[in-house]
């Protein structure tokens, strides 16, 4: 400043110094507070900017995390549902089998047709299972396709769905398929339903060649079921995976939002005490000052 | 010597001596008086005359009082302060602005973009679910609002620069009236050897408070007067008359005013002040609103085509999501011919570009069709008749002749976006009409249309392709950001410099109680000394008379 001190000036001066340093420790206690070191844009564009960017691309990332959870709630359920009828097609088999051999006589093979009947309406009931997935508002038909509205089969096993399976984003621009259509599933390589009707049609007519005939029809609906098993298994394992980047990608986005915007408490600490002496150094002065000249 | 003449040296001693002590007692009493110059009395030797050929003088004489004050360092501090004024108002409204887009992490129109895309994500994974149909709505409804409340703020903005230029304008006329007044007031006390001290003070404190507003020259003239002038050369004060800053809305541009002296206009050449704070802001409202309006027009356009290229849940296709765009077409308020819009339609909204256009008359007859956003001409000497169709990019407007046919010069401004991110809206009420899927064979499960709409979020579609809608609202937050940055920088630089030439103003002409009293104590001596020296003259002429 000038050579020259005016009485004004000197209060001015001193006043500014210590409303700055009162500033500057307010500024310091904010941080603290949020513990963030950008509080909004204007404390640094660029890098508020990032910090928007990455947030929304988490956003994102959690929808895909409930994209695969939803898929695989479907796939659980259409992989229990399967199990429990390769089960009761391994026992159809050992029916047939039954059927099949030497000596069996009218009554046996009479109770063995009926049972080949339950295990026909338990497969048809498993083949038209619902689930509620989401948010557990309607309940769709597992294996119709699009057609989740209406039961896989009719009673008389014609399959009433398409062949549609439905896709999911598990990943930015991964859609996978999610959905099994009940054509893929019980008509494949062998159409359970007619091999089954053949089946106890040929017991109840004691048709012996007839029952050993769908043998075959058998073996193939059991490594279709099994096939489809295994595609189950196939793509669980690909939610999986990507359940796994995801994971990563959202520890190393945290990581770079932490970056941008966390405050060093420690650095901070240390710098509100510093603002605190040099804010009692200021005033400190500044009186000394003022009490000097009161000799005059 | 006279026994006169010595009377007059300890007289003329006394009176400096009383000056002095008066002047200090002056400077003393004013300490905290705002704008106080502190004075000095100016003092020179008595005439000189000449005993017997030997020179010798008669005494002091005092001059005058003299204010002690530096106009460079008054030109500084005006210029200094119309920048922290300037400053300071951009970054209180751009603080506003930051604020309002982007009020919180979890209420920001990425966020309540982010979800609503999102919500479309989990009607893909149930779409004949109701709750994910209703939630699909309702975060549409969530997004509208904010979008809603972004207008309305920049409206509100707009208007409000209009109300702060009216105050600043009075107060501007108000001082330059007082500097005019006390120009006159200097003249009829100036003369002699006094200068009008405190008018003089007044006047600068007037100075300063205008420069607040606008910054303005001012140019000493004879006799103590000073003109004050606005840069690009308009007077405000001359002499003793003062010209009034008169505000004229400029009906081609939002109706914000123009600033006009004695009917020039001036608006451009001011540099500083709140006033170009507000002058400055203006421009960025607009701007931020447009690019908002923009987002929400490009938002629905592109929503609603791939939507009414889906099926709803009743087998319908062929709906908007959101109320569909519409095009505004009107004549500008400054035309003078009569024409008015008769037919305003959006034609084929795949065309659709969502600049601006006008349709300029540059004769009776003739027009050309311009875009405005991108500075192109569409469409050069077209020839007009009355109530035909002008059609381009997927628009068509006809104009008709109500109230005369249009001259030369008239303007007509067609928009698409404008006012979109107050008029965007929902199409759909019932959630079975949400087109979900894409056949409407493969009901209810069909999510494909779901999921391409869901991928909408990853589009780049604005500038150019080049940016999502996400990208988009983050350029607006760091330009808003760095506006506020921008204007907290200078607006302090300007501050530390104000401070600083407002310091050494004080070091020159503010008063040290300090000095001040030690230079009462020299008046006293020497006041205690003349009156010593007349004493000792008394004695001496006592004895004169005694003899």
């Amino acid at each position: 400043m000038g050579l020259r001190v005016s009485t004004v000036g000197l209060y001015r001066s001193a006043t500014r110094r210590v409303m700055e340093n009162v500033s500057k420790l307010q500024d310091a206690q904010e941080g603290l507070g949020s513990g963030k070191k950008i509080r909004s844009a204007g404390d640094n564009p660029a890098a508020f900017g990032r910090i928007v960017s990455y947030k929304s691309l988490q956003r994102a990332l959690d929808q895909y995390q409930r994209n695969i959870s939803s898929g695989r709630g479907y796939l659980d359920q259409a992989e229990s549902s399967l199990k429990s009828v390769a089960n009761l097609l391994a026992r159809a088999r050992e029916l047939a089998m039954q059927g099949a051999s030497d000596g069996t006589n009218p009554e046996s093979l009479a109770a063995i047709a009926a049972e080949v009947g339950t295990i026909q309406d338990e497969i048809l009931s498993l083949a038209n299972a619902s689930w509620s997935g989401g948010s557990g508002s309607g309940s769709r038909y597992l294996f119709s396709g699009y057609r989740s509205d209406t039961p896989a089969f009719s009673e008389a096993g014609i399959y009433q769905g398409d062949e549609s399976e439905f896709k999911v984003e598990i990943a930015p621009g991964d859609w996978t398929a999610i959905g099994l259509s009940g054509r893929r599933v019980f008509q494949g390589d062998g159409d359970v339903f007619s091999v089954l009707a053949d089946l106890k049609k040929s017991l109840e007519e004691g048709d012996q060649s007839g029952t050993q005939a769908t043998l075959d029809g058998l073996d193939r609906c059991v490594s279709g079921v099994s096939g489809v098993l295994s595609e189950i298994g196939a793509r669980t394992n690909r939610l999986d995976q990507s359940e796994v980047r995801l994971e990563d990608m959202s520890i190393s986005l945290k990581s770079f939002i932490s970056q941008e915007e966390d405050l060093d408490i420690v650095q901070a600490a240390s710098q509100l005490t510093l603002s605190q002496s040099i804010l009692e150094a200021s005033i400190r002065s500044s009186q000394a000052i003022f009490d000097t000249l009161q000799i005059l | 010597m006279s026994i006169g003449q010595l009377l007059n040296i300890g007289r003329s001693a006394l009176q400096a001596a009383q000056m002095g002590l008066q002047v200090t007692g002056n400077n003393i009493a004013n300490v905290n008086t705002p704008n106080y110059s502190r004075q000095i009395v100016s003092l020179t030797e008595g005439v000189v005359v000449s005993m017997g050929g030997v020179p010798v003088g008669t005494g002091v004489q005092v001059e005058g009082v003299q204010r002690i004050y530096d106009s460079f360092l008054g030109v500084q501090i005006r210029n200094a302060n119309a920048g922290v004024e300037d400053y300071g108002l951009r970054e209180q409204s751009y603080a506003r602005l930051e604020s309002i887009l982007y009020p919180s992490e979890t209420s920001n129109l990425g966020t309540l973009m982010d979800d609503f895309f999102n919500a479309w994500q989990d009607l893909a994974g149930n779409p004949s679910g109701s709750a994910e149909r209703q939630v699909t709505l309702s975060r549409a409804e969530d997004l509208i609002a904010n979008f809603r409340s972004l207008s309305g703020f920049f409206d509100e903005e707009i208007r409000y620069t209009n109300t702060l230029l009216e105050g600043y304008a009075e107060e501007i006329n108000r001082l330059a009236s007082e500097v005019a007044d006390l120009n006159g007031e200097i003249l009829r006390n100036q003369g002699g050897r006094s200068s009008p001290n405190d008018l003089l003070d007044r006047r600068e404190a007037l100075l300063s408070e205008l420069s607040g507003y606008v910054n303005v020259t001012v140019f000493e003239q004879d006799r103590g007067v000073v003109s004050v002038l606005v840069s690009g050369g308009q007077s405000l004060v001359d002499g003793t008359t003062s010209y009034g800053l008169e505000l004229v809305p400029d009906l081609n541009d939002h109706n914000f005013y123009r600033m006009l002296i004695r009917g020039n206009d001036v608006t451009e050449s001011v540099q500083a002040g709140k006033v170009k704070g507000v002058l400055e802001t203006r421009v960025q409202m607009v701007g931020f609103q447009e690019d908002v309006d923009l987002l929400a027009a490009t938002l629905v356009q592109e929503f609603n085509a791939v939507h009414s290229s889906g099926v709803g849940l009743d087998g319908q296709t062929g709906r908007d999501f959101f109320s569909p765009l519409r095009v505004t077409a009107s004549p500008l308020s400054g035309n003078q011919g009569g024409a008015e819009v008769s037919l305003q339609e959006i034609v084929d909204s795949s065309r659709l570009t969502l600049d601006d256009y006008e349709i300029r008359f540059t004769g009776p007859g003739t027009y050309d069709v311009l875009n405005t956003t991108q500075g192109t001409v569409v469409a050069g000497d077209q020839v007009y008749a009355e109530g035909s169709a002008i059609e381009f990019d997927g628009l068509r407007i006809a104009l008709s002749d109500s109230n005369g046919p249009p001259v030369e010069g008239d303007r007509f401004r067609i928009s698409v976006k404008e006012g979109m991110a107050q008029t965007i809206a929902l199409e759909i009420e019932d959630p079975a009409e949400i087109a979900a899927a894409q056949d409407l064979d493969a009901l209810p499960g069909d999510n494909r249309n779901a999921l391409a709409l869901a991928d909408l979020r990853n589009a780049k579609i604005l500038r150019e392709q080049s940016v999502t809608f996400g990208g988009f609202y983050e350029s607006l937050v760091v330009r808003s950001g760095s506006l506020v940055q921008d204007a907290s920088r200078m607006g302090e630089s300007k501050q530390v410099l104000y401070e600083s030439m407002e310091a050494y103003q004080e070091s020159v002409s503010g008063v040290s109680l300090e000095e001040e009293e030690i230079r009462l104590l020299s008046f006293q001596y020497a006041y205690q000394s003349a009156a010593k020296y007349l004493a000792v003259l008394d004695e001496v002429f006592q004895a004169l008379f005694d003899w």
